[in-house]
């Protein structure tokens, strides 16, 4: 499973995925800490406060990139 | 991040903590009464999001100096010959913007001419005071360090974000000189001002002052826009003030007896014990019956440590704090046998008026 199927597959298991992956992500702030938590123990990174960002979190897309970037 | 630490042996001499008291309002707020009340949150939802299940609200005429005298009554009822040259208070929710609730707790207390102050550190509130009232005490003084709030005043009812979180409280500790080595064995604290407006009331200071407009957008409650930011960030400062701490003072965390950390919510403690790899019997929690009490939760849960026996003579207590600011702090404290004697006194069961 790629690393953008996998992080729509945590996503959808907290909130309704949008239409398309560069599609911002409507989610209450509070799910982001979930799927943050979640990204920590699929992928065995650890997110930092600072990278807590809409560049890094705004969307699916995003979030793949953000996790690609940390596991180089 | 790098704490200013202070070591009270390093200069010869010692602080250590004779005895601590908290107070919580008779008032407790429930999920239930706060769904009731209008809260855009279920009982269901509040519990998962934050493990918080209710909370203490001050009543109509009680204001911070209230609870903060007390938690200093008691604090000083546990001591055979009581006594205070000086008093610090740390609060981010004083009855009055001027003068200080230090002062009106001054008189209420009866301290005569001890100087007092407030200052404000947000949820490391206690962690501050106990570190000014150490350097006093190492000269000589007995001080009471006291953190009080009332942030029921300040919540905005509708916002979901915060809503739930914060009650209101007291704890206070009586901080006298002793041997070097004994008692209050660190303190390190940090400051980090980018984080100036990560939680925080827009309205109500010289930056945005009070009108009818602040008020009608409810500018003068807490706000917090970067809530996973704040989430992370919370975890990072105690961590990270812990290791730090721990590592100038030669100890691990397997050294210590009990952490009892700020307790912002039961998720954040979750966290904080998973990367710190903190068993569960070594995490002191009070957050699901008090909710987040500022700058108070940390004195109140370590007077709660001590008086439920989970502390033994001898043993080494992490406090540990971060908010707000950003501020985080850290104190390794060594009890002895004295603190242990005082918090089995139990000042509530001779007094009529209710709390912890």
């Amino acid at each position: 499973m790629s690393t953008l199927d996998t992080v729509r597959e945590i996503v959808a298991e907290h909130a309704d995925l949008p239409g398309r992956d560069d599609d911002p992500l409507q989610v209450e702030s509070f799910v982001l800490v979930v799927v943050a938590e979640a990204l920590e123990d699929r992928f065995g990174i650890r997110v930092a406060a600072r990278e807590m960002r809409p560049e890094n979190f705004g969307t699916i897309a995003r979030i793949a990139a953000y996790v690609e970037g940390k596991r180089a | 991040m790098s704490l200013r630490i202070f070591q009270p042996s390093s200069l010869g001499r010692g602080a250590r903590i004779a005895a601590t008291g908290s107070y919580l309002p008779a008032h407790v707020v429930t999920n239930a009464e706060l769904a009731r009340r209008g809260a855009p949150l279920t009982d269901d939802e509040i519990v998962r999001l934050s493990g918080i299940r209710s909370r203490h609200y001050a009543a109509d005429d009680e204001a911070t100096s209230d609870l903060a005298v007390q938690a200093s009554r008691r604090a000083l009822e546990r001591l055979a010959k009581p006594r205070v040259d000086r008093l610090y208070l740390a609060t981010v929710s004083p009855d009055h913007p001027s003068p200080s609730a230090a002062c009106i707790a001054q008189r209420a207390l009866e301290l005569g001419d001890a100087p007092a102050m407030d200052l404000t550190a947000s949820c490391s509130g206690f962690l501050y005071a106990l570190d000014c009232a150490a350097r006093a005490a190492v000269c000589g003084e007995t001080v009471l360090a006291v953190a009080a709030d009332v942030r029921s005043r300040f919540i905005d009812p509708l916002d979901r974000a915060t809503c739930a979180l914060f009650g209101d409280g007291a704890g206070a500790a009586v901080v006298k000189p002793c041997k070097p080595g004994e008692g209050i064995e660190a303190i390190g604290l940090f400051a980090d001002g980018t984080g100036a407006r990560s939680v925080y009331v827009p309205a109500g200071g010289s930056r945005e002052p009070a009108t009818a407009q602040t008020v009608a957008t409810r500018r003068h409650t807490i706000r917090m826009e970067e809530g996973p930011q704040v989430y992370l960030a919370a975890v990072e400062g105690m961590l990270a003030a812990a290791e730090e701490l721990l590592k100038a003072t030669g100890r691990t965390f397997d050294d210590v007896a009990l952490v009892v950390p700020h307790q912002p919510n039961r998720r954040i403690l979750d966290r904080l014990a998973k990367l710190a790899r903190l068993p569960e019997e070594k995490l002191f929690v009070n957050v699901d019956r008090i909710g987040n009490v500022s700058g108070a939760t940390v004195a109140i849960a370590f007077d709660e440590a001590l008086r439920a026996g989970r502390l033994k003579e001898d043993e080494e207590v992490l406090l540990l704090a971060a908010g707000a600011g950003y501020t985080a702090g850290a104190a390794l404290v060594r009890i002895d046998a004295e603190l242990l004697a005082a918090s089995r006194f139990d000042p509530a069961a001779t007094s009529s008026s209710a709390g912890t």
